[in-house]
């Protein structure tokens, strides 16, 4: 502990200074000059700016896609360091990031040892973030307890914080009098945390801190940027999977008024073989957007569609029938003998569940921002990790050193991990570098839905087996799907004696992480397996989900985010979302409820969900309940949000969701043909809870979704006898109804 | 040449006029609280009022707001004087990513001078702004909230 005092006061010195960093000079539009660009400054540790005036701002190192953690994370620094949270001022940090040793590239700042966590996705910026954050604002708070003491000439312990100000019996110091002082102090020792018992934020409903700035439309998304001298690009991409420009003429699109250049864009990696980052196409570059549009409209192009010609999806269901009959298997996880306690038992069930591919459909679609000069890389973008843009650019741009970019992100209009990618930006880089000016690329929906990387097209296919007293004996779970990322070892995997989980891979769209990945088609397909095999029992389709823990205890979970899966915590949700459900009572004719729970990422979800099936087959969501126990809740407003929005973006997904393709291309290529749930489709009636438990959290982003489509899905199947094995809902019931 | 308002303040324009009222919104006259979200009117997150209608922008075209009077989300409150309908949306914690709510706030204002006493199949029918985040059940909570501080009921 010797040297603590000089290398942490080092440190704070240190981070105060690489923190000036200039703002670029991004230029609002009339009438909103008196926007400020937001990079804070700090004046005391990574975190905390607090001015003469006691404002106390506290900045966020995670980009905000929606998940609310510009609130959440700025909550647990603001515990500890003893302010009234409603004054708190919130604004995103610049990307603190340092050259990776060793490496071309670069990562995380630290701070304490630990990677500073800058990136929303995985449900990590929680987890990652829950003691870190807590320890900055202990230290910020010790050393302004301390500056107070010298100044006081009075012993530390003589002194107690209150809502920003340092109190010495009638004497009141506001934290602003002594932040310079403050970040100066040697403290002597690592400051203690609160216990969660004494906790006075943490725990308590915050309204987002950027509420009011969505309400009156201020420009806070990368789409709304712009950098001095800015011209607009569109690209036409090739819209055949893996295609590429054979030949383009652009004589009649550089004659449309407005436009500059055309510029050639080459896919990204060269090699077809490998997932595209960038896809092949030509971009027309213009003074507006419109001008762009119309220019790429003008544009002649010839495309070879070869590689995937043949694809549509007959052909791809034909592929998942060949999977399952005799693709490679790869065992994921086996325990006991299937086999030969499959074929002792009492009762069986074979059945399969299907799921098509779902685009991420981010409400703003890709944009990126970038200027490339000669000695500098400017970026603003909408991406959820920083480090990664920098990463991906330098690969493309070789020549720039890793002082020579600097990287804004603003607020995401949604990610949903489609923003992980580090396309829109790098299109707006290659377009720069050609036109010599900075370029913004926008990319339209049909760009959108025709270029994603989806979350994957699946099928499930089960066996299982029950003894005399309904329990299930033996299950084999065999997922056959697009992308090589599977959750075979989820709920029930290690509740059954005898188990195999297998898989089959082939990829044809480009995937990627979607909300929860793999464990949203997972979920689906395990728990529609269970509710069917509850009825096959006989048994309440709820009791049976916890006498499966009762009998077990803790299982093995080793996922992502999770070693294990808690009993209690499992059926304590279950039992939470039932309870708000009413599950047993008698509902009217044509009514049922479904129950599903999950563990995504660490957390604990469950749903229950009542709904009305019409004699003609109309669907009528009439209540979800919705759990999740993701350990310490830090704003339950918050979490509350999560739960009712991962909900619906279930039933969303499930009731009306699904990619085509035909010839090669995607053909749902916006609103109109990718149907996504309205007001309408959702319930009046919704209940959400979450636990109150004193465990280390996990994020919310992702829990809730993975129990929902099951949830409802049961729900349907306790209303009329349908069950859903395929994925959209879509007019199923209806057809099914009329037979 | 085509004239109008926007937010009370003449504007005239002189390029293309096929060029739909968004892109004047965003690229011309930089009121960037107007989103682009589908370019064929069925999300609503470039929802606007022509002559107090809440109207898609994105498939309006300049020729067709001749003489017309445009309001944005920037002409109908600010920080100091909020609109009820964006004290609402606030008050109800509605927004997560907060992009199309600037279109839900435009929509539901128009729709609340024709139904003050909104049912939720009032709603159902008549409000069809997509939320990507599937912040509905808020959005639905603040159309109610806002309606009875219209009607000064709170």
């Amino acid at each position: 502990m010797e040297n603590f005092n000089r290398r942490r006061f080092l440190k704070v010195s240190a981070a105060a200074g690489a923190l000036v960093i200039s703002a670029p000079a991004i230029s609002f539009a009339q009438g909103m000059s008196k926007e400020r660009y937001r990079n804070l400054d700090t004046n005391l540790g990574f975190y905390l700016k607090i001015d003469g005036n006691n404002k106390i701002t506290i900045g966020y190192s995670v980009p905000d896609d929606g998940t609310g953690v510009s609130t959440a994370l700025p909550m647990l620094v603001a515990e500890e360091l003893d302010v009234d949270f409603k004054t708190v001022h919130v604004e995103k940090l610049p990307p603190l990031y340092k050259k990776a040793e060793g490496e071309n590239g670069y990562e995380d700042q630290t701070y304490k040892g630990q990677p500073i966590h800058q990136s929303t996705g995985g449900s990590q910026a929680i987890r990652r973030s829950y003691i870190m954050l807590r320890q900055a604002g202990a230290e910020a708070r010790a050393r302004l307890v301390m500056a107070a003491a010298q100044k006081l000439g009075v012993s530390e312990s003589d002194l107690s914080t209150e809502n920003g100000f340092v109190v010495h019996g009638s004497n009141r110091l506001s934290y602003g009098s002594l932040v310079d002082a403050a970040a100066k102090v040697t403290l002597n020792s690592e400051p203690k945390l609160k216990d969660y018992a004494d906790y006075k934020i943490i725990g308590t409903d915050q309204p987002q801190k950027a509420a009011l700035d969505i309400a009156l439309g201020k420009p806070i998304y990368c789409m709304d940027m712009e950098l001095p001298g800015m011209l607009n690009a569109v690209i036409a991409r090739c819209p055949y999977i893996d295609g590429v420009v054979k030949s383009y003429d652009d004589t009649k699109a550089l004659k449309v008024p407005g436009v500059r250049k055309v510029v050639r864009i080459h896919r990204i990696p060269e090699d077809r073989s490998q997932q595209k980052i960038i896809s092949d196409g030509v971009a027309v570059i213009a003074d507006n957007h419109w001008a762009a549009l119309k220019g790429r409209d003008a544009l002649e192009i010839e495309w070879d569609d070869s590689k995937w010609a043949h694809a549509d999806d007959a052909w791809l269901n034909s592929e998942f029938d060949r999977m399952v009959k005799n693709g490679k298997r790869e065992i994921k996880i086996e325990h006991g003998d299937f086999d030969a306690a499959y074929a002792k038992a009492d009762k069986k069930l074979e059945v399969a569940y299907e799921q098509p591919y779902w685009a991420h459909a981010t409400m703003e679609t890709p944009c990126g921002i970038a200027d490339v000069t000669k000695d500098k890389i400017t970026v603003i973008a909408g991406n959820q990790t920083a480090v990664r843009v920098m990463n991906d650019l330098m690969q493309v741009f070789p020549g720039y050193r890793h002082d020579q970019f600097d990287v804004t992100l603003m607020r995401l209009g949604s990610g949903f991990g489609r923003k992980f990618i580090v396309d829109a930006v790098t299109e707006a880089a290659l377009c720069s570098k050609a036109v010599g000016k900075p370029v913004k690329v926008i990319w339209t929906r049909e760009d959108d839905l025709e270029q994603d990387f989806y979350n994957p097209k699946g099928r499930h296919v089960f066996r299982g087996g029950l003894d005399k007293n309904g329990k299930i004996i033996a299950a084999n779970y065999l997922h056959c799907s697009t992308d090589n990322d599977f959750a075979t070892h989820a709920f029930p995997a290690h509740n059954i004696p005898n188990y195999r989980g297998e898989v089959v891979h082939k990829q044809v769209l480009p995937s990627g992480p979607w909300r929860g990945p793999t464990e949203n088609v997972a979920g689906y397909a395990m728990q529609s397996f269970v509710d069917e095999m509850a009825h096959l029992a006989g048994q309440d389709p709820l009791e049976y989900r916890i006498n499966m823990f009762r009998e077990t205890g803790d299982t093995p979970h080793p996922g992502f985010s999770s070693d294990f899966i808690r009993a209690d915590r499992f059926i304590n949700i279950l039992q939470i979302a039932a309870k708000n459900a009413g599950w047993g009572k008698k509902l009217p004719k044509g009514h049922g409820m479904g129950v599903a729970s999950f563990m995504t990422f660490g957390g604990y979800a469950a749903a229950v969900v009542e709904v009305k099936v019409d004699d003609d087959g109309t669907l009528t969501i009439i209540k979800a309940s919705g759990a999740c126990d993701p350990g310490v809740v830090i704003n339950p407003l918050g979490c509350k949000g999560q739960i009712e929005g991962g909900t619906l973006d279930g039933f969303s997904a499930a009731l009306g969701q699904e990619i085509k393709i035909d010839g090669g291309r995607v053909i749902t290529n916006n609103f109109d043909t990718y149907h996504m749930a309205r007001i309408a489709q959702a319930p009046t009636q919704f209940d959400a809870e979450v636990a109150k438990n004193n465990i280390e959290p996990r994020g919310m982003g992702e829990m809730a979704l993975p129990a929902a489509i099951p949830a409802l899905c049961n729900a349907i199947y306790a209303a009329c006898g349908v069950r859903i094995r395929k994925l959209p809902i879509a007019d199923q019931l209806k057809t099914a109804m009329r037979s | 040449m085509v004239k109008f308002t926007i937010n009370g303040k003449s504007h005239t324009f002189n390029g293309d006029e096929e060029m739909p009222l968004l892109w004047y919104l965003r690229d011309e006259a930089k009121l960037t609280g107007t989103k682009f979200g589908c370019g064929i009117a069925q999300c609503g997150a470039c929802t606007v009022h022509v002559n107090g209608q809440a109207q898609r922008s994105c498939v309006l075209p300049m020729m067709a707001v001749e003489g017309e009077e445009i309001t944005t989300i920037e002409g109908i409150g600010d920080e100091n004087r909020l609109h009820a309908v964006q004290k609402a949306w606030i008050d109800e914690d509605v927004s997560q990513c907060g992009y199309c709510q600037t279109g839900q706030i435009m929509a539901v204002v128009s729709f609340l001078k024709d139904y003050p006493n909104p049912t939720d199949q009032d709603i159902d029918e008549n409000h069809t702004n997509l939320c990507r985040c599937a912040s509905y059940m808020r959005i639905r909570r603040a159309i109610h909230r806002a309606a009875r501080y219209i009607r000064g009921e709170m």
